[in-house]
């Protein structure tokens, strides 16, 4: 049983966290919510939510240390059913720490994103958004030969390195496309892959290039951002921004 | 007619007796395999293929320009000569040349890599035994024997198929998948429900299979259409030379089912048969990477 205040494991049987004596709740009841969060004075930063418009809204304390959050955490968050009840880990650095933070997934069904400002590395596997679109980029593994020395017949391959394909369920992909070349352009208007009906989409928007065998992404001065899903954990700088749930935040320190 | 051996290499004529070539110093001898030793030194070491009659070696037990079986006779692969051949499979080679001609008779015509008297060892697409020709009821079948690559039949008229149906247009091999219909999502067991690009329905999907068995393209169509050819279609491919400009359409008529139609394409759209299929006169077949035409006698 994690506590949703400091993160401590205790025993399941626990009612008061050992760590910080925050009722720990007991299985299938509503959480206890706002007692523990004044009960710390070491406030080391703010994860402050973006509103669509751009402004800021309400924000969410980040202490020393590491921090739980998700749809359990709060009014900022418990209307967001895109949220895992813990979804985040983010864990601020102190002494020669300082300023240090580090983010990562708690086991979410939706994943963390993070905004990109410079060129990533693309994984195998790797999700990313751009407006409304959930994208996930694959390599292609070179043909195979058969145990009996048959190839297997298809469509000549010019050297696609790579794969786009839009997520619309959890089991379920709907358009998938191919990647040649040195880079593909991704838009709404200008293109090599169009998101036409994507008013959340810029013109121009992202970047996918191949160089050396391995796949980035860049964001191309687009509106609204490029994300990419972590995966393991990230270090963070003040300023960042991250997509949790349906919504966007900006993490703030010190 | 003089009587002497014919060198290998340089096809000097040299008297009976001689063991080395006087021009090329290369070994002579009847007993050496391989070519045929030419019409001027005499008739011993070739023999007339019975189907069409290119100069078979005596070594030779199949004739390398029809792959008729030139020696002994066997009664399970149950080869028919020219004459009472009841079908023919006429190679057409690239442009539509009409190439070698496979006599079809009784019985049972296996093709593949390394089996069959239609052998192609130099296919690799094709699996060691691929398919098989026969007749039942005076009715022409071909029968794909477990392929991997599967047995390709020319679309003559507009055609129902059901979800995974795979065509080959031009030199793309494509599958039309059905789409499930959509279902209302469901929370995880925590309450939260997953993201997921908002899509609009689609009834079908359009999927490009690789060389090599990866997934390329896949188009999914928000329509009951999708027109498939080099430019201006849904799904277009510019750079496949053997594809038309406007070559195939696919029409979702209900739930899972499909009606294929060329679109009188040059090189015509082809449907993957599904185990068995009869095979009309005229009619074309795919297998690995040859192209056949059928011709039926009578």
């Amino acid at each position: 049983m994690i506590c949703r205040t400091c993160g401590k494991d205790n025993q399941p049987n626990h009612r008061f966290c050992q760590e910080c004596g925050s009722p720990l709740p007991v299985e299938g009841s509503p959480r206890p919510r706002a007692a523990s969060e004044t009960s710390r004075a070491n406030v080391r930063g703010r994860l402050v939510l973006v509103r669509p418009d751009g402004s800021d809204g309400g924000s969410h304390p980040l202490n020393e240390g590491a921090n739980l959050l998700g749809r359990g955490s709060g009014p900022l968050f418990d209307a967001d059913s895109y949220l895992s009840p813990i979804h985040v880990r983010i864990e601020v650095g102190t002494g020669k720490n300082d300023g240090r933070c580090i983010v990562r997934d708690a086991g979410s069904l939706n994943g963390v994103f993070l905004k990109i400002s410079e060129e990533e590395l693309l994984h195998d596997g790797a999700h990313f958004r751009l407006g409304q679109e959930l994208l996930r980029f694959e390599t292609l593994r070179p043909a195979r030969l058969l145990e009996d020395g048959t190839e297997v017949m298809g469509s000549p391959n010019p050297g696609y390195w790579g794969r786009i394909s839009i997520v619309i369920g959890r089991h379920h992909d709907g358009s998938s496309f191919p990647l040649f070349g040195e880079a593909v352009v991704l838009g709404r208007e200008r293109g090599d892959i169009l998101f036409s009906e994507d008013g959340y989409v810029s013109g121009t928007h992202a970047r996918v290039s191949n160089r050396n065998g391995q796949a980035f992404l860049q964001d191309l001065a687009s509106s609204n951002g490029t994300f990419l899903k972590i995966q393991g954990e990230r270090v963070i700088t003040s300023g960042t921004y991250l997509l949790l749930g349906q919504q966007l935040f900006r993490v703030t320190l010190g | 007619m003089t009587l002497g051996l014919v060198c290998d290499a340089c096809d000097t004529l040299s008297p009976l007796s001689a063991t080395v070539c006087p021009v090329c110093n290369a070994q002579l001898g009847v007993s050496v395999p391989g070519r045929p030793a030419g019409g001027v030194a005499g008739g011993a070491t070739t023999r007339p293929c019975p189907n069409c009659s290119n100069e078979v070696p005596r070594e030779h037990r199949f004739c390398g320009v029809c792959g008729t079986r030139v020696e002994g006779g066997d009664v399970r692969t149950s080869w028919a000569s020219a004459q009472n051949a009841r079908a023919r499979l006429i190679l057409i080679k690239g442009e539509g040349q009409d190439g070698v001609a496979f006599p079809l008779g009784d019985g049972e015509h296996a093709a593949g890599r390394l089996e069959g008297g239609i052998m192609f060892p130099e296919d690799p697409l094709l699996s060691p035994r691929h398919a098989t020709f026969f007749f039942r009821e005076n009715k022409l079948y071909v029968r794909d024997d477990a392929s991997r690559n599967g047995v390709f039949v020319r679309l003559r008229a507009p055609k129902m198929f059901g979800s995974g149906a795979i065509l080959l247009a031009g030199e793309q091999l494509l599958r039309i998948d059905s789409c499930p219909p959509e279902e209302a999502p469901l929370p995880d067991a925590e309450g939260s429900y997953f993201y997921a690009s908002p899509h609009r329905p689609s009834r079908m999907a359009l999927v490009q299979l690789l060389v090599g068995g990866e997934v390329g393209l896949i188009y999914r169509s928000r329509t009951d259409l999708i027109t498939i050819g080099r430019e201006g279609n849904d799904v277009n491919f510019p750079e496949d030379p053997f594809i038309s400009g406007r070559h195939a359409q696919i029409v979702a008529i209900e739930e899972g089912r499909f009606q294929i139609t060329d679109l009188g394409s040059k090189n015509g759209t082809f449907e993957k048969v599904p185990m068995l299929a009869q095979l009309l006169p005229g009619d074309h077949v795919f297998l690995g990477q040859q192209l056949f035409r059928v011709e039926i006698n009578g």
